[in-house]
């Protein structure tokens, strides 16, 4: 059973086979997810840099939503220009 | 200065966690014989003294197996990872039609196609649902956890585990769980709770970290030891008085209390005291260790990953803890 988020995110570090991105909103602001580089969004997850403000919609990859893939992601700077968020895919 | 590989024999912890809640069962059993041995001389104190660290022992093996998890640790560890569905679920709760809005509250929640599949599939685990509910509801939580599991609790653990909640703080768990992911390469979908709270032991176990979770868990034993040995001494009192209901006089069931005489015979703590004070004694005692034992339970799991975070942060900047051999 899989769930699907869309939040607001720092990308916080870089690791082996993650991206580590971090909440920037919410009672749980601060906390840190890891994405895995190699399965969704593999090219824009590279591109990304160190400080960057994303807005990322996740997708749970089990069962008690411990794990993240990415789905789609907009940078701060294209989500500025637009006048909402898109729609699911 | 300790040495932290020397072997540590009776030490706080052994004393809080192991001699005091077999020094209780023991004393629990005595004053179920009808003239309950009074030791003398010093080998028979020194004999008493050994009979309660290994009562203490036998309370703790139960007590560790009979409490379950109360899976504070396990439930931490997924929150710190799927705080993204609770988070939309609580935005969910506060207001709709919020999707897509520029104001900052623009986050949203959708379930893939397999979810509704999912759905469809209702009706058969209605029952199932509504005993998860009540499980999961405030009182439902706490009636099971706090009133019944105390009483039930060392019989039923082999089929149910009473489950408690996160610990609040999370940021520093979030942290953890980072740098556990990176120093042993995990997945992160991982989901061996076990092996990860014997991995944060095993580091915070270092001269040079702070050990003051250690403290809180000889506490939380201490309570769980108390509360295994009183539902024992609360068990054998129920068991005498159910024995008056007994065809024979309860023998030979009532009998059991003369250890071998053929003559009905009375604990010492029923001839001494009435039986509704001693009853209400224990359970008072039972209740409270039990919930002692899941409050510690809690601060032990918080400061278990606060030291973890302390060790790893002092490892970073080169400090050396004031731990326990430090």
């Amino acid at each position: 059973m899989s769930q699907r988020a869309t939040k607001k995110f720092t990308v916080a570090e870089f690791d082996d086979e993650y991206v580590w991105l971090k909440l920037r909103e919410g009672e749980k602001r601060g906390l840190q997810f890891a994405i895995p580089l190699d399965n969704g969004c593999q090219d824009e997850l590279e591109s990304l840099n160190e400080g960057e403000k994303i807005t990322a919609t996740l997708e749970s990859m089990n069962e008690r939503n411990t794990a993240w893939q990415c789905v789609e992601i907009q940078r701060e700077e294209e989500e500025n220009g637009r006048t909402a968020m898109p729609a699911d895919d | 200065m300790v040495n932290p590989r020397a072997p540590r024999v009776f030490n706080l912890y052994d004393i809080i966690g192991v001699f005091l809640p077999g020094a209780t069962l023991l004393f629990g059993i005595l004053v179920l014989f009808p003239d309950p041995p009074v030791p003398s001389a010093i080998w028979e104190y020194l004999f008493y003294l050994i009979v309660a660290f290994s009562l203490g022992h036998i309370a703790q093996a139960y007590s560790s197996s009979a409490m379950g998890e109360l899976k504070v640790f396990e439930n931490t560890m997924d929150e710190t990872r799927n705080v993204l569905v609770d988070d939309d679920e609580d935005d969910n709760d506060t207001g709709e039609g919020d999707e897509g809005s520029g104001d900052g509250e623009g986050n949203n929640k959708e379930e893939s196609p397999d979810d509704q599949d999912d759905e469809d599939t209702g009706g058969e685990d209605d029952d199932s649902g509504l005993r998860e509910r009540f499980s999961n509801s405030y009182w439902g939580h706490r009636i099971l956890l706090f009133i019944l599991y105390p009483l039930i609790g060392p019989v039923v653990w082999l089929w149910w585990s009473p489950n408690d909640d996160e610990v609040e703080e999370l940021l520093h768990a979030n942290l953890v769980w980072k740098n556990l992911r990176q120093t042993y390469d995990l997945d992160v979908g991982i989901d061996r709770y076990e092996d990860l709270q014997q991995m944060i032991s095993s580091r915070v176990d270092d001269p040079r970290s702070p050990v003051r979770s250690y403290r809180f868990q000889a506490i939380r034993n201490f309570h769980r030891g108390m509360w295994v040995s009183a539902w024992f001494v609360w068990l054998f009192i129920v068991a005498y008085e159910i024995g008056a209901f007994i065809p024979l006089d309860g023998w030979p069931y009532r009998g059991l209390f003369c250890f071998g005489s053929v003559e009905i015979c009375s604990p010492f703590i029923i001839e001494s005291y009435p039986t509704v004070v001693i009853f209400s004694l224990l359970l008072a005692v039972l209740f409270v260790s039990w919930r002692l034992t899941v409050y510690y339970e809690r601060v032990f799991i918080r400061y278990l990953i606060t030291d973890y975070f302390v060790a790893i942060q002092n490892q970073d900047t080169g400090e050396v803890g004031s731990g326990n051999g430090g």
